[in-house]
C-alpha cells in the first residue's frame, strides 16, 4: 500500500535509439555540494495503435539532459507547454521510469552520490521522503473526502512512523509553519481557498523532511497577491530547512525571482543553462532571446521592439532533424537542418547548445 | 462621447448559500479606439462586469440590480432579448479565455464563423465562406482554405485563440470584449496574440476591453487602467499614471509585490499584500480592502470611501480616504 499513486515499473521501455558505447562514456565527477544530478536522461513513451498494438513511434518527452543542482539552490526548468520541463522532474524524482541516463542523489550518510536510476522497493520508499512533490493545480491534488490534516498526515503512515500522537504532533507543526491554522485539521480541502490549499500541497511534500522539493507550476495558479505570499513562503522554508528545489514554471518573472541557476528546454532537450544574472542579461540561445523577449513588462513606460518568433513547438513524436528549434529560428544556418548541435560551455558555468557558438 | 458607458452597474446573484453582490455601482465609460485593461483577482467582479454589458449574466441567479449601459447613446438594459441578440456578435463581441470550451468541437471552425455571417450579415453561405478565409488570413492562420474544415481539437491552443478572434472580428464589431485571452497560452503564443490584436486595433480603430488578472499584459496593450477589488472599482487611470503613481493601496501593493523579469534577483522577500479577499456572504465593513490594507485608520473600518477624482487630478479617480503619496 506503501507506493500507492506512484506509477512503478509497469511499463517497459523500448531502448532509444543510442547505442551502449555512447552511455559508457565516463560519468562526470559531481561537484562536492551538488545534491541531485542526472546524466543523459532519457525519457520516452511509446505510441502503441493498429489492431495489434504494435508500437508505432516514441514520444520522446526528455531527450538527452544532463544537469546537477547544488544543495540549498533552486534550478528552475522554463519552456513551453510541451518541451518536456514536467516529464524530466518527474523522471528525477522516480515517478517515472528512465528510459535511459542515471540519475544520482547524494546519500547523507556516506556523501557519497548514489545512483538511484534504478532503485526499487524499500530503496526506494526510502528515497520517497527525500524527493516531494508540489504540484499546479492545489484542487486537483488534494482528495476532497478526506480532512486535510489525514491528507497531510498520510505520508507519515506509509512511512511508518507508529505513533498516532506524534503524527499528529508533526501534522499540526508543520501546518504552523506554513501558515496554516492548526484547528483546520479536521476541514476539508473544499473550505479553502487556492493559496491555502497551495499550503497543503506544501505540508504534505515537507513532512517527511525532504531535502529535494520539485516546484511542478506550485505558484501558477493563483491569485497576483495570493502568488506573491505563496513565493514568500518557498522562499522562507528554503532557509530554514536548507531545501534544494526544482522549479518548473513558465513565468519568467516568478523564475528570476526564485532561482539560482535555469535551464531552458526545448522539444525535450536542453538548450541553454546558466546561472540567473547571466541567462537574463546575456540570453544567447535565438530561443532563450525569444522567450525572454515575449515576456510583458508591467511598466508601460518602457518602450521594446519585439522580435516575435512565429509558429508552435513542434510535435515531440517527430522533432525537427538537426536542431530541434531550427524551424522557428531567426538566425537559421544550412547546418541547423543537418546536424544537432552540441553542447558547449561558453563561460564558466554557461551551457550552449547551438551551431551559432 | 463614449461608445460605452456603464453606469453605476449592480449584478447580484442569489445563491443557495444567500445573496452575493458580484458587481457593486460600477461606473466607466470607453470611447472609440481606445483599449480599457479592466484588472482584478479571480471573484472581482471583472468577468461579471462584462458579462453584465452582454447580457450573459443567467437570470436567475444573477440579476442586474440596478445601473445603465450606454452603448452608443441607447441603454441596452431596456432593450428586448431581440433587439439585444442583434447588438451581440456583430456591434459588440467577445473573446472567451478557453478556446478549446468556447468552440463547439463537433462543429468545424469555418462553420461557426460563416454561421455567425449568414444570421448577423445575411450573407450567402458562399459569400460567408469566402469572407471567413479572409478573416482568417488577417488573424494569421496560415493556409486557410483549408484550416477552416479543421475541428477545434485539431488545432493548437494558439491557433485555437486565432479562430476567436477571427469569430469576434467576423462583423466589424465597434468593441470587442475579450476576458483573459492569453491566459492559457505559452509565453510565445502570447506575444503572438497580443500583437495581433494591436495590430487589428490599429487597422480597424476597434475598442476594446481587456480582462486580466496579468498586469504585465495590460500594461503593453491598454491606454487605461480599471482595477477591481470585491465588486468594485477603486483606481482607474490612464495606464502610464496608473503605474507611475499608483494610489490606491491594493493597486499600489499589487505592483509592488509582483516579480518583475526586468529586476535582477534580491534576496529579499516580496511585499506580498497579507490575507485573502474577503468571503462574498460577508463583506467588510467600511472601506472592503481594509482588512488587508497597512495604512489602515478608524475612518476606513467605519465608513466606505466613494469613488471620486483625485483633488490633483482630471482623469485618475480613487476609492480610498487616505490615498498613497510617494
Amino acid at each position: 500500500m506503501s507506493t500507492k499513486n506512484i506509477p512503478s515499473e509497469s511499463t517497459s521501455h523500448s531502448v532509444p535509439s543510442i547505442t551502449q558505447e555512447d552511455i559508457v562514456e565516463t560519468l562526470p565527477t559531481y561537484k562536492p555540494d551538488a545534491l541531485v544530478a542526472c546524466h543523459r536522461l532519457h525519457k520516452y513513451f511509446p505510441i502503441h495503435g493498429g489492431l495489434l498494438g504494435r508500437k508505432l513511434a516514441d514520444v520522446k518527452a526528455v531527450d538527452d539532459i544532463s544537469f546537477q543542482i547544488k544543495q540549498g539552490e533552486t534550478h528552475a526548468l522554463v519552456g513551453e507547454s510541451g518541451s518536456g520541463k514536467t516529464t524530466a522532474a518527474k523522471t528525477l524524482i522516480r515517478l517515472y521510469d528512465a528510459t535511459s541516463g542515471d540519475i544520482f542523489l547524494r546519500n547523507f550518510k556516506t556523501h557519497e552520490m548514489d545512483n538511484i536510476t534504478h532503485a526499487r522497493g524499500a530503496n526506494l520508499r526510502a528515497l520517497r521522503s527525500e524527493m516531494q512533490i508540489v504540484f499546479q493545480d492545489p484542487s486537483g491534488s488534494l482528495n476532497p473526502r478526506i480532512p486535510v490534516g489525514d491528507i497531510i498526515e498520510e505520508p507519515l503512515v506509509v512511512h511508518g512512523v507508529k505513533s498516532k500522537k506524534e503524527r499528529l504532533e508533526r501534522v499540526v507543526d508543520i501546518m504552523e509553519i506554513v501558515g496554516l491554522r492548526a484547528e483546520y485539521l479536521k476541514r476539508y480541502s473544499h473550505e479553502f481557498s487556492g493559496g491555502q490549499r497551495q499550503r497543503i500541497g506544501i505540508a504534505r511534500a515537507l513532512i517527511l523532511n525532504p531535502k529535494f522539493i520539485v516546484c511542478d507550476e506550485a505558484v501558477s495558479a493563483l491569485d497576483v497577491s495570493i502568488q506573491s505570499q505563496i513565493i514568500n513562503l518557498l522562499q522562507d522554508l528554503q532557509g530554514k530547512f536548507d531545501l534544494t528545489y526544482l522549479f518548473i514554471a513558465h513565468d519568467l518573472a516568478v523564475v528570476r525571482h526564485m532561482s539560482d541557476t535555469i535551464g531552458v528546454m526545448y522539444l525535450g532537450r536542453l538548450v541553454e543553462s546558466a546561472p540567473n544574472d547571466v541567462l537574463f542579461n546575456k540570453p544567447s540561445h535565438p530561443y532563450t532571446q525569444a522567450l525572454l523577449n515575449a515576456v510583458p513588462i508591467p511598466d508601460p513606460t518602457i518602450e521594446r521592439n519585439k522580435t516575435i518568433i512565429m509558429g508552435d513547438i513542434p510535435s515531440p513524436i517527430n522533432p525537427p532533424s538537426g536542431c530541434r528549434f531550427r524551424t522557428r529560428c531567426p538566425k537559421v544556418m544550412d547546418i541547423c537542418k543537418e546536424e544537432a548541435p552540441p553542447t558547449k560551455e561558453i563561460e564558466p558555468g554557461h551551457f550552449i547548445a547551438c551551431h551559432l557558438f | 462621447m463614449a461608445l460605452l458607458e456603464v453606469k453605476n452597474l449592480h449584478t447580484y446573484f442569489h445563491t443557495m448559500d444567500g445573496l452575493t453582490k458580484s458587481v457593486e455601482g460600477v461606473s466607466f465609460s470607453v470611447d472609440k479606439g481606445v483599449t480599457l485593461g479592466l484588472v482584478g483577482e479571480s471573484g472581482c467582479g471583472k468577468s461579471v462586469t462584462s458579462l453584465s454589458i452582454m447580457q450573459l449574466v443567467a437570470i436567475p441567479p444573477g440579476e442586474i440590480h440596478e445601473g445603465e449601459i450606454i452603448f452608443q447613446g441607447e441603454d441596452l438594459l431596456k432593450k428586448t432579448p431581440e433587439q439585444i441578440r442583434r447588438i451581440r456578435g456583430n456591434d459588440i463581441s467577445m473573446i472567451f479565455q478557453e478556446p478549446m470550451t468556447s468552440l463547439n468541437p463537433v462543429f468545424t471552425v469555418g462553420s461557426q464563423i460563416i454561421e455567425v455571417l449568414m444570421i448577423h450579415r445575411g450573407m450567402s453561405e458562399e459569400e460567408a465562406k469566402e469572407k471567413t478565409i479572409s478573416l482568417f488570413q488577417d488573424v494569421g492562420i496560415p493556409d486557410p482554405a483549408r484550416r477552416i474544415d479543421n475541428f477545434p481539437h485539431q488545432m493548437s491552443g494558439g491557433m485555437r485563440q486565432r479562430v476567436m478572434i477571427a469569430m469576434g472580428l467576423a462583423c466589424d464589431p465597434k468593441l470587442l470584449i475579450a476576458d483573459e485571452p492569453t491566459t492559457a497560452l505559452d509565453v510565445t503564443i502570447q506575444a503572438q496574440v497580443l500583437q495581433l490584436m494591436r495590430d487589428i486595433k490599429k487597422k480597424t480603430n476597434t475598442s476594446i476591453i481587456l480582462i486580466t488578472h496579468n498586469l504585465a499584459v495590460v500594461a503593453e496593450m491598454a491606454d487605461f487602467i480599471a482595477v477591481m477589488y470585491y465588486g468594485r472599482l477603486v483606481e482607474y487611470a490612464p495606464v502610464k499614471e496608473l503605474y507611475g503613481n499608483p494610489r490606491h493601496p491594493y493597486t499600489h501593493g499589487l505592483l509592488n509585490s509582483i516579480p518583475r523579469v526586468d529586476k535582477p534577483k534580491t534576496a529579499k522577500a516580496l511585499p506580498a499584500i497579507p490575507g485573502v479577499v474577503p468571503n462574498p456572504y460577508s463583506a467588510p465593513s467600511g472601506c472592503k480592502f481594509h482588512p488587508r490594507c497597512k495604512y489602515v485608520q478608524q475612518k476606513c473600518i467605519d465608513q466606505e470611501p466613494p469613488y471620486v477624482l483625485l483633488p490633483d487630478s482630471d482623469n485618475h479617480l480613487c476609492r480610498c480616504w487616505f490615498p498613497v503619496k510617494e
